[in-house]
């Protein structure tokens, strides 16, 4: 058969609605079973009269969309607002562990490492540069003295350390803004300078004119060898000006007691 | 016949007026149940999807919207739940078996003339075996066609396909079956008690 041919065929089922010979179409009517007909209707009888279902709240057709939205917005600002409180926390912790860390870091009491740094790099200096710490007049002090003042304890041990191993402590990161950690590394810079001991003197003098925040991280062993050497120049009246500022700042300092007896202080510069 | 009425009817039934719903399943029963029939072959799983249809449809009585006709809402609740039938037997048993006495048993006119009764058996046999050979999108096509008198844009909105594509896979359908019926038309038979227009 030509294609031409299927087409009017296809075209005339489509015009009769029936592929079968019309004595079969007409002899194969199907019919559903009459008790099933009353089974169906007597369902949909019994569900009339069942009375209606329990309608369930159905929400309007944006309310998807629009709560799918809402919810995207919400995760995504929350996300966003916790991404912002948390950075600049993140930052400050780790600006101040950064500042802590030169603090105490260079603290060979606390740290025992930068000791142990400093005795591979400078070994003859080992026994000195741990000496001070096992005496009781450097570390009852700093007992008593609380926490504040294991920064000014730090500089201690360094006090009869050599010039190099002050120069490796000194060189150690200090991030620059931390006053007290730079205050201490110069203190310690200028202990370490034995044969100078004047040189910190102008710089001591002037902490004390300005009354910096820096004056409180001074070493008291240092200070008080300061003012025996101003006693030893024959600047009686400026030693006792920092006596008493030393007295101020170290009410519960022990005098060591060849300083005041050598340089004959005042009574009332003495140990109350 | 298959209007916006229905909808109305379906409104009403869902309002509590049980006439409607018998007038719309007066107008259904026959043609639904044809097409179920013809599917699956089978009187007794054309039972079950028949009431298994009707029960969906009784069910959704109050979500129901006259968004489309009936008619095809009517029948694509009947496709689904064939293809769930489908899916289930796929397990079990092989789909559409046939049942030698499916058709035979059935109901109908002129069945007391035992001439007219062997012609049909054997008409019927052949058009189910070439009905049973056609592609399932193909016989649906067909069925929804033939049987339930959809036309072509209601059997692609029951089918989710195109109109042409509905179309395309009824000209195939009809196509195969006519091929199969004509060869055996073409056997010498005996004499017919009824002429068939045009031969």
């Amino acid at each position: 058969m030509s294609g031409a041919g299927h087409e009017d065929d296809f075209e005339a089922y489509l015009r009769e609605r029936s592929v079968l010979p019309r004595r079969l179409s007409t002899a194969q009517r199907i019919e559903p079973p009459k008790d099933l007909d009353a089974l169906v209707l007597g369902k949909a009888r019994q569900a009339i009269h069942a009375g209606p279902e329990l309608r369930l709240y159905r929400a309007p057709r944006w309310a998807l969309p629009v709560a799918l939205a809402a919810t995207i917005l919400l995760s995504f600002s929350i996300v966003l607002n916790i991404g912002l409180t948390t950075r600049p926390r993140d930052q400050q912790a780790s600006s101040a562990s950064t500042a802590l860390a030169p603090a105490t870091a260079p603290d060979p009491a606390v740290a025992p490492p930068a000791s142990q740094a400093l005795a591979s790099r400078a070994p003859q200096s080992k026994a000195t540069a741990t000496a001070p710490l096992q005496t009781p007049s450097e570390a009852g002090p700093a007992m008593k003295s609380g926490a504040a003042a294991t920064a000014r304890m730090a500089p201690g041990p360094s006090v009869s350390a050599p010039a190099g191993a002050a120069s490796a402590l000194a060189a150690t990161p200090s991030a620059g803004s931390d006053s007290r950690s730079a205050v201490a590394s110069a203190d310690r810079a200028e202990q370490a300078d034995s044969p100078a001991r004047s040189a910190p003197l102008p710089e001591l003098q002037s902490r004390a004119a300005t009354g910096t925040p820096a004056k409180q991280v001074r070493d008291p062993a240092a200070w008080l060898r300061h003012i025996e050497t101003l006693r030893a120049r024959g600047e009686t009246a400026e030693a006792d000006a920092e006596l008493r500022r030393f007295r101020a700042a170290f009410p519960d300092y022990p005098l060591s007691a060849p300083a005041p007896a050598a340089h004959d202080p005042p009574k009332e510069h003495r140990v109350q | 016949m298959a209007t916006d009425e229905d909808g109305e009817l379906m409104l009403r039934y869902a309002r509590g007026d049980m006439r409607a719903f018998e007038t719309l399943y007066a107008r259904y029963r026959t043609s639904l149940y044809r097409y179920l029939t013809r599917h699956t072959r089978n009187p007794d799983t054309a039972n079950d999807l028949f009431q298994e249809v009707w029960g969906k449809v009784i069910a959704s009585r109050e979500r129901y919207e006259p968004r489309a006709k009936f008619r095809t809402f009517l029948y694509r609740i009947a496709r689904n739940c064939f293809i769930d039938h489908y899916r289930r037997s796929a397990a079990r048993e092989r789909p559409g078996t046939i049942d030698a006495n499916a058709e035979s048993s059935l109901p109908g006119p002129d069945q007391d003339r035992p001439d007219l009764r062997a012609e049909q058996a054997e008409l019927t046999a052949s058009y189910r075996a070439a009905l049973a050979a056609l592609p399932p999108e193909q016989r649906d096509v067909f069925l929804l066609y033939e049987e339930s008198g959809l036309s072509l844009e209601e059997i692609a909105i029951v089918s989710g396909v195109g109109p042409e594509t509905a179309k395309s896979r009824l000209r195939y359908a009809v196509a195969k079956l006519r091929s199969a019926l004509t060869a055996r038309e073409e056997v010498p038979r005996a004499a017919t008690p009824i002429e068939e227009p045009g031969t």
